[in-house]
């Protein structure tokens, strides 16, 4: 019988130990660099986070507990490697290592979310790790119960004074002659002078005393509970940023003034940097506010408090500037942020001299969710400041331009034209296009005037869109331009589409007084192409049947009359759709 | 494909649900453990007050057996367990969590096992012989272990730590207080480089300060008595690094009673340990001047909470930590009612921290009697002072929560007992306010022997009442009394 190879064997069983442990550390790592890479909404990081979770708890229930030694670059389980960082400096093992953690313990009974916990501590210190933040208090912050860790610290290499330095010199027989009565041995004591101190009276004292203490009314439970409530919900930089204020405006010093304001300046950074927007805001805010305090404090405006507004002001400006912009956008960018709304106070908290660095923005952006954001702002900061939107008019990229046209569209100030004009003829349609819809949004002559110039456009689709908006502002200044579209002889070439919306829009435009030029559209003859010629006439008609009065009803029965079959019952269709109509409305026939 | 992750984790509201539920009914148990435990030191068996507790008990036992079948009461790294969820106590269920905590400690023993079916007799009887044990003797837990084995109890039991579980080096009393004094002078050495850095108007350093804070919760936690003795000893030399030591110690002790999460406790130990960091800029000369000060002085010593706050903006980066301690250095003079100082233009209502604060920067600050030359209070004339100005000051409840936390005769406290011995009080008792653990410094004829710590919980097996009472407390300084030597 062959001896058995113990040594062999456990061997054997030391390496599948080691394989699935090092599998462990492989799904530990891609699990972490799953949160690093894709956004929170991503389904991949918690597929890898449930399948870490579920082979971490397997394997602790066949073998109690995962401990693992933290080196400089590796990890070991066992005294052998596991897992190497990588060449660039930074990895896992690194991470914990730089903090102190020297052993990783995970236990049997491991939960989920403790899963989840490990890899947002270890996220957070990765994501930033020059900052001050320490993984070994977050990790003693999240409190695991079945992920321990191990950390070399110094705390306890520190040398206690000893007890003999105390000095024991006190005046022993006073104290017992004033305080204390001596006694015989055997006498009962103490013997109380004070009639205060009487047993009686010192019991009922004690005894309110410590009802008083002891007992807590439902108010005071109730105060308590609502303090730990807010204290959930408690923004410690709100409040910092109340009391900064109040420090700003009794600073004297406009040496220490001028360095807080330093500071402010860095914190937006780091907020920024953070994507952490709503505190920014919050603080361009206060400091807006601060601002506007002092300078309006009984318009008394020393040197002191003009030097504070200027240096408060410049933060402001700064806080807007192209620089914290563009890190804004690759921030928003990067992580995918899909809650805009703190981007969006932010950028609404910004002075308006900020607004062409908002107008980058519109480049920067990759979603649309996010330039759909930055437009919403530009429309509201741009308002009384049109001018700075002009950067954006003749920036490269035909989106940032699209987008400004909109922006100067939805705020239809007749300024806006001055600036469109520059863009009609750019060389994207979908610009042209954008530029058409603002116009239409737009008051006054200049919008018109330019309105008319794209019925000359080189895309249909525009033209037949700027013949409409024209109708929709009943614009006289398109009835000639439209006229000499529709008399010349090649519009009974043009697309039907664009046929009827030219003849529409001019019906639309002129009303009464256009009858007589569509009736002689419709009269006009031709000996070539009569089918197309016919398609401008049916449109003529409907024209016709469109501007809704007697004259028009009256000279569309006169062209029922006519001998082309075509005209004739078109006249009558639109004769009868004209009667269905006033029907609907309740008007008698014939009767405007 | 990835299967669904198991009934165990967060996902699933179900298991949330029974989560919560069986933490309520933890905390149920170890209220009415401590209720009937306490009742059992009082009466008898056939006391209806005692009989009323047991049932209680035993109602919620069974309660429990029939959810769950056998289930453990665990004590870990000063925590309690209901088999494996932690058990977490807000200030109203401090004082019962904490009870059978130190009753685990005291008598060596890890865990409680509850097996079906339990009757009322063996829940009796060893509710009996855990409240009549002798932490004292030898072996705490062989002596419960056999008096539990020498009775008919068959579904309750008690383990002892497991090798290297809880205790270690420190489950011995000198060994936690040596962890306890290291502890607290490492934090006074940090307290005291950072504030350097701040009077250097270099940068802040925070992460060591952080680490030592966990070091402070985590022995608070485990054993808070023997760190919060310490900071009763109010004659270290540099006054303003030890008393922001103590008011760190004394704020966390604080939050721990009100419920507060590690990360929460960690945010209030930092904002205390630098409350007034805004000290470091006034003058030496100033802060140190033997008299009164004059009315000049006091607008400069006004001015070191906004100090303070400036000093944490110079840190390279802001993050939590410093924008509460911001907070809590501009607050912390404020008082409830706004009558303090620095002037502020808007009323609102204080952080909590800064409430907290406010109240230990006072306490430590009146029986330390060295901020601004005035004469240190006893600790129980301060806290009585205190009450004075409950409401206007303070917050009433808060500061409740703080005199039950130090026993209305805090650690340090000299007294002098109706057996006209002289002590030295060492330890609160939140269980029972007068009776805390006392040092017995010289015996009813003024003889100055061994020192001999007495539980004045502690009753007469004839009359039933206790051994030894608290007549009043005197004031160490008139007789040069140093209490640190009988502390440290």
């Amino acid at each position: 019988m062959p001896e058995l190879d113990f040594e062999t064997e456990f061997e054997q069983i030391d390496a599948v130990e080691l394989d699935s442990v090092k599998k462990l550390i492989q799904l530990l790592s891609n699990s972490l660099k799953s949160v690093l890479i894709y956004p929170s909404n991503n389904p991949l990081p918690k597929e890898f986070r449930t399948k870490l979770y579920k082979g971490l708890s397997e394997f602790l229930d066949a073998h109690d507990e995962l401990n693992l030694e933290i080196g400089p670059h590796q990890l070991l389980y066992g005294g052998k490697a596991v897992y190497q960082d990588g060449e660039k400096e930074g990895g896992m093992a690194y991470i914990l290592h730089k903090d102190g953690v020297r052993e990783l313990t995970f236990l049997k009974g491991l939960e989920f979310e403790e899963i989840e916990d490990l890899l947002e501590v270890m996220h957070t210190c990765f994501k930033s790790p020059d900052s001050e933040e320490d993984l070994v208090t977050l990790l003693w912050e999240k409190d695991l119960n079945h992920v321990k860790h191990l950390v070399v610290d110094d705390l306890l290499d520190v040398d206690v004074p000893s007890a003999e330095d105390v000095p024991d010199d006190w005046d022993f027989d006073r104290l017992f002659h004033s305080e204390v009565s001596f006694g015989e041995e055997g006498e009962v004591l103490p013997k109380i002078d004070h009639p205060d101190l009487s047993q009686k009276y010192r019991e009922d004292q004690l005894k309110q005393l410590l009802k008083q203490l002891k007992e807590f009314s439902p108010e005071e439970v109730g105060s308590i509970q609502r303090a730990l409530e807010l204290n959930c919900r408690y923004r410690s930089l709100d409040q910092f940023l109340n009391i900064l204020v109040e420090i700003f405006l009794t600073e004297e010093d406009l040496s220490e003034f001028g360095q807080m304001m330093d500071t402010v300046d860095r914190v937006l950074v780091t907020l920024i940097s953070m994507a952490d927007f709503h505190s920014a805001s919050k603080i361009v805010q206060e400091l807006n506010q601060f601002v506007k305090t002092i300078k309006g404090n009984g318009g008394q405006t020393d040197s002191l408090t003009n030097e504070k507004a200027q240096r408060a002001t410049g933060v402001i400006d700064k806080a807007g500037d192209r620089e914290n912009l563009r890190r804004m956008s690759q921030v928003i960018n990067d992580r995918e942020i899909m809650d805009l709304s703190s981007a969006d106070a932010y950028l609404s908290s910004l002075h308006w001299n900020s607004i062409p660095a908002v107008v980058s923005m519109l480049r920067d952006l990759k979603t649309f969710p996010a330039r759909r954001m930055v437009c919403e702002v530009l429309t509201e900061k741009a308002k009384d400041h049109l001018e700075l939107l002009g950067e954006g008019i003749s920036d490269p990229n035909w989106y940032v331009v699209r987008n400004v046209a909109k922006i100067i569209g939805t705020i239809g100030a007749e300024d806006g034209a001055r600036l469109l004009r520059q863009i009609v003829k750019h060389r994207d349609r979908r610009v042209r296009k954008e530029v058409v819809a603002s116009l239409i949004r737009i008051r006054g002559n200049r919008a018109g005037n330019l309105l008319v110039s794209f019925l000359d456009d080189e895309d249909k689709g525009i033209r037949i869109l700027a013949s409409r908006g024209l109708a929709q502002r009943k614009e006289q200044e398109a009835l000639p331009v439209l006229e000499n579209i529709i008399n010349d002889d090649q519009f009974k070439y043009y697309p039907p589409e664009e046929k009827k919306s030219m003849l529409e829009s001019f019906a639309g435009i002129a009303g009464d007084e256009g009858i007589s030029f569509l009736v002689k559209t419709v009269r006009r003859r031709s000996w070539l192409k009569r089918d197309k010629h016919n398609e401008t006439r049916i449109f003529a008609i409907g024209a016709l049947s469109q501007i809704d009065s007697r004259e028009a009803e009256e000279a569309i029965s006169q062209l029922a009359k006519k001998r082309n079959k075509v005209v004739r019952q078109t006249c009558q269709n639109a004769l009868r759709r004209i009667e269905s109509r006033r029907m609907r409305e309740g008007q008698p026939a014939g009767d405007t | 494909m990835v299967s669904e992750i198991p009934v165990k984790s967060r996902e699933p509201d179900k298991t949330a649900l029974q989560k919560r539920q069986l933490l309520e009914k933890g905390k149920s148990l170890v209220s009415q453990l401590c209720a009937t435990i306490r009742t059992a030191q009082i009466y008898d068996r056939s006391n209806s007050v005692y009989v009323r507790q047991a049932e209680s008990l035993l109602g919620l036992i069974q309660g429990l057996l029939e959810g769950t079948g056998e289930f453990l009461l665990k004590s870990k790294e000063g925590y309690l367990f209901l088999n494996d969820t932690r058990l977490r106590f807000s200030f109203d269920g401090y004082v019962a969590g904490k009870f059978i905590v130190e009753m685990f400690r005291k008598l060596q023993f890890e865990c409680i096992f509850f097996s079906p079916p339990l009757i009322r007799e063996e829940l009796d009887e060893f509710v009996f012989i855990l409240a009549h044990a002798d932490a004292e003797g030898e072996d705490p837990f062989e002596n419960l272990q056999k008096r539990v084995a020498s009775s008919n109890i068959e579904h309750l039991r008690v383990e002892k730590f497991a090798p290297g579980s809880d205790l270690g080096d420190e489950s011995e009393p000198e060994g936690q207080k040596k962890q306890a004094k290291k502890r607290f002078f490492k934090t006074l050495l940090v307290a005291q480089e950072t504030m350097e850095s701040a009077k250097s108007k270099r940068s802040i350093n925070t992460v060591k300060s952080k680490r030592a804070i966990q070091f402070l919760i985590d022995q608070l936690i485990k054993d808070e008595g023997k760190l919060m003795s310490l900071t009763a000893i109010k004659s270290f030399d540099e006054y303003t690094f030890a008393h922001s030591v103590n008011v760190c110690i004394l704020s966390v002790a604080l939050g721990t009673r009100l419920g507060l999460s590690k990360g929460e406790l960690s945010e209030l130990g930092f904002a205390a340990l630098f409350h007034d960091v805004g000290k470091v800029r006034l003058p030496i000369e100033l802060l140190n001047k033997p008299g009164e000060l004059t009315e000049e002085e006091w607008v400069e010593v006004k001015k070191h909470p906004i100090f303070g706050v400036k000093a944490l903006l110079s840190r390279r980066s802001i993050d939590r930590f410093c924008t509460r301690a911001m907070v809590v250095s501009f607050e912390h003079h404020l008082k409830l009612d706004h009558t303090g100082y620095p002037e502020t233009s808007a009323q609102r209502d204080l952080d909590l921290f800064s409430r907290i604060v406010t109240i230990v920067d006072v306490y430590d600050s009146m029986t330390s009697g060295r901020v601004y030359a005035r004469t240190p209070l006893t600790p129980d004339e301060a806290l009585r002072r205190m009450l004075q100005k409950q409401g206007k000051s303070f917050d009433a409840a808060l500061l409740k929560v703080f005199i039950n936390m130090l026993g209305i005769y805090p650690v340090g406290s000299v007294v002098i007992l109706d057996t006209g011995e002289i002590g030295v009080v060492m330890e609160a008792n939140p269980a029972e306010l007068s009776c805390p653990e006392v040092a017995i410094i010289a015996d009813r004829f003024g003889k100055r022997e061994k020192v001999e710590t007495v539980d004045l919980t502690k009753l007469d097996e004839k009359t039933g009442k206790h051994t030894r009472t608290i007549l009043r407390t005197i004031d160490p300084h008139g007789y040069k009394l140093e209490v640190a030597r009988y502390i440290y």
